[in-house]
């Protein structure tokens, strides 16, 4: 039973318009979608531990934010306020499961490898998150370039779209900041 | 570091790498002698080569993927939505089914809901039953009664959707550590307030236990799970023990209710309002205590005990018991409904005089004995003071004082 689209659409609108309680009536239906599919994905894990999943979670995440059906003034602003709250809530949901703690704040960076615990999971989000409102302070382009391609899941020209700059610029802006923040991150682990 | 600082390090980063292998001149040009400069340019861009595959997947999958690995492997209710409800996690389960915690996402509240397992042996009657549950606490407004707000069916799930209530339970509360007299009493007069309510409704609770009762932070305290209620009365089950037995076959069924079941419960017969007075009863005594009056190595065992034995006097375990607590306690677990109490309002009305007899004493002892400082100081008029009481009740003061220490600390 995946959430209403109309749903969350109305309430990414009203959380843009300042209503606060919205995002949190937000959360439940963005982790309802987000365990089934960790339900798809421990399944196909078992029966094929490299097989990676991105195709279904890519569907899966458009399906939950349904971009096509919602009547927003612009795409763009759309995708600004989802990643928003995409980082917002899966930032949040990391914290809560106590993780940034664990080991001082050591964090193994390996977000490109296919199993990797929880924890450490987790750990590298809220890492990741700190790095990036650091980033915000020197160079808000890139931190939202960032936002809008990790959190809100968008391609290249989407993000170009949204940031109002072309596509070689995006993809610029978009290697330096994986680059500045990998090694903000690996830092904090020292 | 600057936002300019950043920008030429940057700027320098992406033209070397631009570069290919003029990269080493471009920089001995650009940074000129600047060993700072050149070393942070120098590691942006090896940051940036190592990143090729950094942050490629988005967040929404490593999520999954976090979800995935915390997750058991069985199937679960978590994220799924019924109606309007988000489930988000399992808080356990009992004989009738499983209990999540969820969201409304209606009334943005959080709720827990019970629902019925559907691989259950007791099937269609469980079903009922748990409607019937719902429908008999429903009914039932009360501070110490887990709020009913709903009963539902969809998707062939029977729900119940209750107040969520965060705490601990009282068996693990008694796990921990020991309870002090005066925070049993406390518990106790909640717990007895509860079932009165649910008494003069004509509802009989039938699983009162220390896993059905619930303490919050803030010391209140909430019945839960009016599982068994008024079943006898809808006549369409099976009583007490024949069900038991078929439940008891289920893993993690009520295995744990037995040693709280009455004699008349054990034996299968009709129940009324005494039957929980006993199992609250045995609640009382093991709080007291810190075990269970009854239980025993087996089923059998405890149900023999159940009909047969006088528990040891709850003097065993605590010297410092007041006698009118013991007395309570011993006429809650008459083996004889007759020789109970007959309403559980008399056994609340027993519990809180005692409640209050011991406040008032600790009053009474503050106004009239020295302070602690006094004390230190002048040795002899505490000694004096002691052996006088002592002269007159050489049996009782030790533990009449010790009574009204524990209600000092209720007054503190």
């Amino acid at each position: 039973m995946a959430p209403s689209p109309g749903t969350i659409s109305k309430l990414l609108v009203d959380w843009r318009d300042g209503d606060k309680t919205a995002l949190d009536r937000l959360v439940p239906l963005v982790y309802g979608e987000l365990r089934r599919l960790a339900g798809y994905y421990m399944r196909r894990q078992r029966a094929d531990h490299t097989l990676q999943t991105s195709a279904l979670i890519n569907e899966a995440y458009l399906r939950l934010l349904d971009h096509k059906n919602m009547r927003w003034e612009n795409r763009a602003h759309f995708y600004a306020v989802a990643a928003q709250a995409m980082r917002r809530i899966l930032v949040d949901h990391a914290r809560s499961r106590g993780y940034q703690k664990r080991g001082g704040d050591a964090v193994k960076v390996s977000f490109d490898e296919a199993v990797i615990g929880a924890e450490e999971r987790a750990a590298e989000l809220v890492a990741l998150d700190d790095a990036l409102k650091d980033l915000a302070a020197i160079d808000s382009r890139k931190a939202q370039v960032v936002e809008l391609r990790y959190f809100g899941g968008l391609s290249v020209d989407e993000t170009a779209d949204v940031v109002g700059v072309s596509s070689v610029t995006v993809m610029r802006e978009w290697r330096s900041a994986k680059g500045w923040l990998l090694k903000a991150i690996s830092k904090r682990e020292q | 570091m600057t936002p300019e600082r950043w920008k030429r390090i940057d700027e320098l980063a992406q033209g070397a790498l631009e570069r290919g292998d003029q990269r080493a001149a471009f920089l001995d040009e650009a940074c000129a002698g600047d060993d700072s400069l050149r070393s942070e340019v120098e590691s942006q861009i090896a940051f940036q080569q190592q990143a090729s595959k950094f942050l490629e997947e988005p967040a929404f999958k490593h999520a999954a993927q976090l979800i995935a690995n915390a997750q058991t492997e069985t199937e679960s209710m978590e994220g799924r939505i019924i109606s309007h409800y988000s489930i988000l996690r399992k808080l356990g389960e009992g004989g009738m089914g499983e209990v999540y915690l969820a969201q409304d996402t209606t009334l943005s509240r959080k709720v827990a809901i019970k629902f019925l397992s559907q691989n259950s042996v007791a099937g269609e009657q469980a079903r009922k039953r748990l409607v019937r549950e719902a429908r008999a606490a429903a009914a039932l407004d009360h501070p110490h009664i887990c709020a009913v707000h709903e009963v539902g069916e969809e998707s062939g799930y029977s729900f119940i959707v209750m107040q969520y209530v965060e705490g601990e339970t009282l068996a693990s509360r008694i796990q921990r550590q020991p309870i002090e007299l005066r925070e049993a009493l406390d518990i106790a007069v909640q717990i007895a307030d509860a079932l009165a309510e649910a008494h003069s409704h004509r509802i009989i609770h039938r699983d009162v236990k220390p896993q059905n009762v619930m303490l919050t932070a803030s010391g209140q305290v909430k019945v839960l799970d009016f599982g068994l209620a008024r079943v006898v009365r809808e006549g369409s089950l099976i009583d007490s023990i024949g069900e038991t037995e078929n439940l008891v076959s289920m893993p993690g069924a009520v295995i744990g209710t037995v040693p709280y079941m009455s004699p008349e419960q054990v034996r299968g017969e009709a129940l009324d309002g005494r039957s929980d007075i006993f199992s609250f009863g045995a609640v009382l005594y093991e709080m007291l205590s810190g075990r269970n009056p009854f239980e025993a190595e087996s089923m059998g065992a405890t149900m023999s005990s159940i009909l047969t034995k006088e528990p040891l006097p709850l003097a065993r375990y605590a010297s410092e018991m007041p006698d009118e607590l013991q007395r309570i306690v011993r006429k809650a677990l008459s083996k004889d409904k007759e020789e109970r109490y007959q309403g559980i309002k008399d056994l609340l009305i027993d519990l809180r005089e005692l409640k209050q007899e011991l406040e008032f004493e600790a009053k009474l002892e503050r106004s009239t004995e020295p302070d602690v400082r006094d004390r230190s100081t002048t040795p002899e008029r505490a000694e004096s003071g002691g052996r006088k009481e002592a002269e007159t009740a050489p049996q009782q003061t030790v533990s009449h004082r010790r009574i009204i220490h524990h209600a000092h600390d209720l007054q503190q």
